[in-house]
């Protein structure tokens, strides 16, 4: 096999093992943080909203991101496009290299991708970057293409300033990529270009156009940082950082230049047929350990539920849990919700080993609102305070986008309240985006007709059950709004539900006992089982058990259980808390003596 | 054949355009169902052209202004944007006059012509330059905040603070002194933040606190002569309402008032302002710089009797040579006899007027939709309630230009959430009349930016500052520390 042919074959299989490592690994294990990144956006398809890109650093290649991104609510087109642009790093990274150096295959050119393959785990890095790497390197392939000098330099120029101002920091290692090509040339190490005339002064020119260009537009045009000015909000979503491992990546390509410039010559085929193979083995394991250790799988189970509680999909969110019990606040959060919607609260909520804060996660003034923060207040009927936690994620957001979730979780929370001017505001928003078009259109015939509005499956309800007084929002006695919710509407069963849920999580056995009552009202064909168990113990803290508690059936079963469960914690059990989770970690009692709260 | 039906088209496209002249129309006996409500209204000479939109959907719609030798003629598919230097010309020409806009709009094939309404051009021009905070109505999270600097005669904007700069630090409001654009200030948060003092284009950042306070400089007003500045330091606390019509309710736990000398950087107070007992806030100093306005509430035991937190407006007198606050203070208006608790308050440059804001209880009206302004005679106490102005939501957080004729208030009235910079014109006789939204280039502007536009004051100039100097003062000096 000659040489040519042996660097065509491994080029297609490192390239095609690439491509197959991506989509595998955004298909099969990562594909939720993608999914939400549409969630994060408001994608508006209007000329207007172009304009706006178009008048800041890196903001056509932000555009980009976003047009792109507002498909990703479609798991198989995030992951091509994830795939496809990624890739699109590395090909153009490859192209550079054979039209400079001449040869088929050049592994170190998968290195940029990788390197922004793996920011992109990491969910504040934007797809937005991974588009401007690649054109900034196709930029490099255009500028090789200039067979012309004079063609050269003039294009070298533009596209500084072009990429500065389309695709932002990368720009960096377009210049700096394009001032070694030219210094290789001038030097005759590489390449069958002509040299520049004037070379040292254009590179100079190119060095100082690629400085002075973010400055002039600092100074007169931008309102921005001196560090954002450079690097734009393309890449990184605290844009007036910029992270190691990004400056890394906008100087791969330039190093990778550099170092085939050096070393080409130095290895023979012989050599390289050996050598070749080493690296591509260790770059492929390199990136399956980078993948490995960066991913950040917990989050992806978390985004996940986040993700289902947007489709509403209760049943797969309990299915879920079944198969493993969710650890982070979100997926205990979308699990009590299900359970919640579906009326398993009180038969299933000690299955899942279930902490204090696991109905309503805790308001936080610090960090960004989780998108499903608001979720639990909307479908019980405190739309206020879903209103409210949407909006305070809508408003700490890193890079201060609205995501389309919260918008139009907004915007229906005010139709539900008869807010229609602030709701058609927010659906005029939505009615300009691709995707969100038709819901917005079909929200709008809702706005004033109130009959209609109460028909609606879900406002409907929510409508019904909000609460018809005022109070403020404590999250440390959530229960008197829920209460609220209750007196609003006595048939509430999921108030009903998340009130007891919250009285047993806070062991407060005697408002436990002065809401059992109202479960006579609520429909329930025997007293749930998590009431079952509860009561069943709290009967035997009393003395004497009061009469009006032996109304409530408890079934043989649950009697039996409690009986081999005090036999267990009386026979050391209450010292061997794993072994007591094997036999009894499902039930109350279990959480009763094994969990701690904070004021114990 | 194919040239016959060419020519077919033609005359059916001829005929169909000469029915789309505003030749053949219809006439109606109503006004035209603009946005911004532009209806009527008694505009400055030197404002910016009042470009509107049609909230009906029209397929076209002309707009022609008629003044007394001149008429303008403007065509949109919805929208009437009229052009600024035929603007210009026609106001200069009719001062003191009267415009004549009628307005003519196709819909489902027929041209309606609208009754007329009429623009009536005031001599009095209004400050030419109004700075406002850009900011989502959130509850107690910000992201972007901009302070920003419009030129109301033209659509031109510039950003006066960016908190993208300051390392996302809430800015509170910026204002003038006197309406004088050389002295200003506005508030910065955080860690490197201060009072931002602006003398002369000469920037000092300031730390307003000293060890006595019971917190930062939070609602102030600067002296006439430029030398100190008024505040309320407030203890701030916010509070989400449950109930779906209701939003938040902001509340002081404790509020005393300060007088600050910048020059001296000294602060001097009076017990009976810095006690437990009483709650002070937005003072402001009359026109003449001898007295300072102030609301005042007796405290009660807070959130829990908030409905009956009523603040009255009180007086005291204030000495400049010796920075010091009168030890007596007279009631002017008094919250139990109203039943009403006020806020903000702003007297007149001219010193005739005391402009506030009304609510039913509380000390943060912008949430309170029933919160309306009120101006008071200072010469003769009498109150007017302000009818031709308020609307149902919330008006609150005026500023007068410099010449007593206009003010500038932000009012929630389109949708109860988003503030909108509007503005009213008091005649001689002390009336004010129908107030005006600030124009926009892009009328729909309104309709699709999700900022509010906060805390609008007027100036007589433009501001010698720009964000880059505050970011400059924010991130490189340090603070001056006050006695």
């Amino acid at each position: 096999m000659n040489e040519l042919n042996y660097q065509t074959q491994l080029s297609r299989l490192a390239n095609l093992l690439f491509f197959v490592v991506l989509l595998v690994f955004w298909g099969f294990f990562y594909s939720n943080h993608l999914v939400q990144k549409e969630q994060m956006q408001l994608f508006l398809l209007s000329f207007d909203y172009l304009k706006e890109h178009l008048s800041y650093q890196g903001g056509f290649v932000i555009y980009l991101g976003e047009f792109f991104t507002q498909f990703f609510r479609f798991t198989w087109a995030a992951v091509l496009f994830t795939t496809f642009f990624i890739y699109q790093v590395s090909y153009a990274s490859q192209k550079v290299l054979s039209r400079f150096f001449n040869s088929k295959i050049y592994l170190l050119a998968f290195v940029p991708a990788m390197g922004y393959n793996l920011l992109l785990l990491n969910i504040y890095f934007k797809l937005s970057g991974a588009i401007a790497v690649a054109l900034s390197v196709w930029g490099v392939v255009f500028y090789l293409k200039q067979m012309a000098p004079v063609k050269r330099m003039i294009s070298g120029f533009i596209l500084i300033v072009l990429c500065y101002w389309m695709l932002g920091g990368t720009y960096i290692s377009f210049a700096l990529s394009i001032v070694l090509i030219e210094l290789f040339i001038r030097f005759k190490k590489a390449g069958n270009l002509e040299d520049l005339p004037n070379s040292w002064m254009i590179i100079s020119g190119y060095v100082l156009i690629g400085i002075v260009t973010p400055l002039f537009f600092h100074k007169f045009v931008l309102i921005d940082t001196l560090l954002s000015s450079f690097i734009s909000s393309a890449y990184y979503q605290f844009s007036p950082m910029l992270p190691t491992p990004l400056l890394l990546i906008f100087l791969s390509l330039p190093a990778i230049l550099l170092f085939h410039g050096f070393a080409d010559g130095l290895v023979s085929f012989n050599n390289r047929k050996i050598l070749q193979p080493v690296l591509g083995i260790l770059l492929f394991f390199g990136f399956g350990f980078g993948l490995y250790h960066l991913a950040d799988f917990e989050e992806e189970i978390e985004i996940q539920y986040e993700n289902l509680v947007t489709q509403a999909n209760w049943a797969k969110i309990i299915n879920l849990a079944e198969q493993e019990t969710p650890t982070g606040e979100k997926g205990k959060l979308a699990l009590t919700l299900a359970l919640g919607k579906t009326e398993q609260l009180s038969s299933k909520l000690f299955s899942f080993s279930p902490e204090i804060n696991d109905l309503f996660i805790p308001f936080n003034i610090r960090g960004m609102a989780p998108l499903i923060a608001n979720e639990p207040y909307f479908y019980l009927g405190l739309t206020n305070f879903s209103k409210m936690l949407c909006i305070e994620t809508l408003e700490s957001t890193p890079d201060g986008r609205s995501p389309v979730r919260m918008i139009k979780r907004y915007a229906e929370n005010c139709i539900i309240d008869g807010q229609y001017d602030v709701a058609a505001k927010y659906l005029h928003a939505l009615e300009q985006t691709l995707f969100y078009r038709k819901w917005a259109n079909e929200a709008q015939k809702y706005i004033r007709d109130e009959e209609k509005i109460n028909d609606h499956q879900v406002w409907g309800d929510i409508r019904n059950n909000r609460v018809k007084d005022d109070f403020y929002f404590n999250y440390d006695q959530i229960d008197l709004a829920l209460i609220a919710l209750l007196r609003s509407n006595p048939q509430n069963k999921m108030a009903y539900e998340y009130i007891m849920s919250w009285y047993l999580l806070q062991k407060d056995f005697d408002e436990f006992l002065n809401y059992l009552p109202l479960v006579k009202t609520m429909g329930y064909h025997e007293l749930p089982l998590v009431f079952q168990e509860a009561l069943v113990y709290i009967k035997t803290l009393f003395n004497e058990v009061p009469e009006n508690l032996n109304q409530y059936k408890i079934s043989n079963e649950v009697r039996l259980r409690l009986n081999k469960y005090a036999k267990a914690f009386q026979q050391g059990g209450s010292k061997k808390p794993d072994e007591m989770g094997k036999a009894f970690g499902k039930t109350y009692w279990y959480y009763v003596h094994f969990t701690e709260l904070e004021n114990e | 054949m194919r040239n016959g039906v060419i020519t077919y088209l033609f005359f059916l496209l001829v005929l169909a355009s000469c029915q789309k002249q505003p030749g053949n129309k219809i006439t109606s006996n109503e006004f035209p169902p603009i946005y911004p409500d532009y209806i009527d209204v008694i505009i400055p000479e030197n404002i910016a052209p009042l470009n509107f939109l049609m909230r009906d959907s029209c397929k076209k719609v002309v707009a022609t202004i008629k003044g007394a030798n001149q008429t303008i003629t403007v065509k949109g598919k919805t929208k009437i944007q009229i052009p600024i230097k035929k603007w210009k010309k026609l106001l200069s020409e009719n001062e003191e006059q009267n415009l004549e806009v009628t307005v003519s709009a196709l819909k489902n094939g027929t041209w309606a012509t609208y009754r007329p309404f009429s623009w009536e051009v005031n001599k009095n021009k209004i400050d030419p330059f109004l700075s406002y905070r850009l900011i989502e109505p959130g509850y107690e999270v910000w992201n972007k905040i901009q302070v920003v600097e419009r030129n109301i005669e033209t659509f031109n904007e510039r950003v006066l603070a960016d908190n993208n700069l300051n390392e996302g630090s809430c800015m509170n409001c910026h204002i003038y002194g006197s309406q004088n654009a050389n002295i200003s200030m506005m508030h910065i948060r955080g860690e490197k933040g201060g009072t931002m003092l602006n003398k002369d284009g000469k920037l000092r950042k300031i730390n307003t606190r000293n060890k006595d306070m019971i917190g930062n400089a939070t609602y102030g007003n600067i002296h006439p002569s430029g030398r100190f500045a008024v505040f309320s330091t407030n203890v701030v606390i916010p509070e989400f309402h449950a109930y779906g019509s209701e939003r938040l309710e902001v509340y002081d736990k404790a509020s005393d008032l300060i007088v600050l000398d910048f020059d001296n950087n000294e602060v001097s107070t009076q017990p009976f302002l810095s006690d437990t007992t009483t709650l002070e806030t937005f003072p402001v100093f009359s026109a003449c710089g001898k007295y300072i306005y102030y609301c005042a509430a007796p405290y009660k035991p807070l959130p829990d009797s908030i409905r009956s937190l009523k603040y009255s407006i009180h007086r005291i007198s204030f000495d400049p040579e010796n920075n010091t606050p009168g030890t007596k203070a007279d009631t002017i208006w008094d919250a139990a006899e109203h039943n009403g608790s006020v806020s903000h308050l702003k007297t007149s440059p001219d010193g005739k007027y005391l402009l506030y804001t009304v609510a039913d209880y509380g000390t943060f009206p912008i949430w309170h939709r029933e919160a309306d302004l009120q101006l008071m005679n200072l010469q003769t106490g009498g109150i007017d309630k302000l009818k031709d102005v308020n609307a149902f939501c919330s008006d609150s957080y005026h500023s007068w230009s410099s010449n007593s004729n206009w003010f500038v208030f932000a009012s929630k009235r389109d949708n109860g959430i988003y503030g909108k910079t509007y503005f009213a014109y008091i005649d001689s006789e002390g009336k004010a009349h129908k107030p005006f939204v600030l124009p926009q280039r892009d009328p729909a502007m309104y309709d699709y930016t999700l900022k509010s536009f906060n805390i609008p004051e007027l100036s007589k100039g433009q501001t010698p500052f720009d964000a880059m100097d505050i970011e400059k003062l924010y991130s490189e000096m340090e603070s001056e520390n006050v006695k």
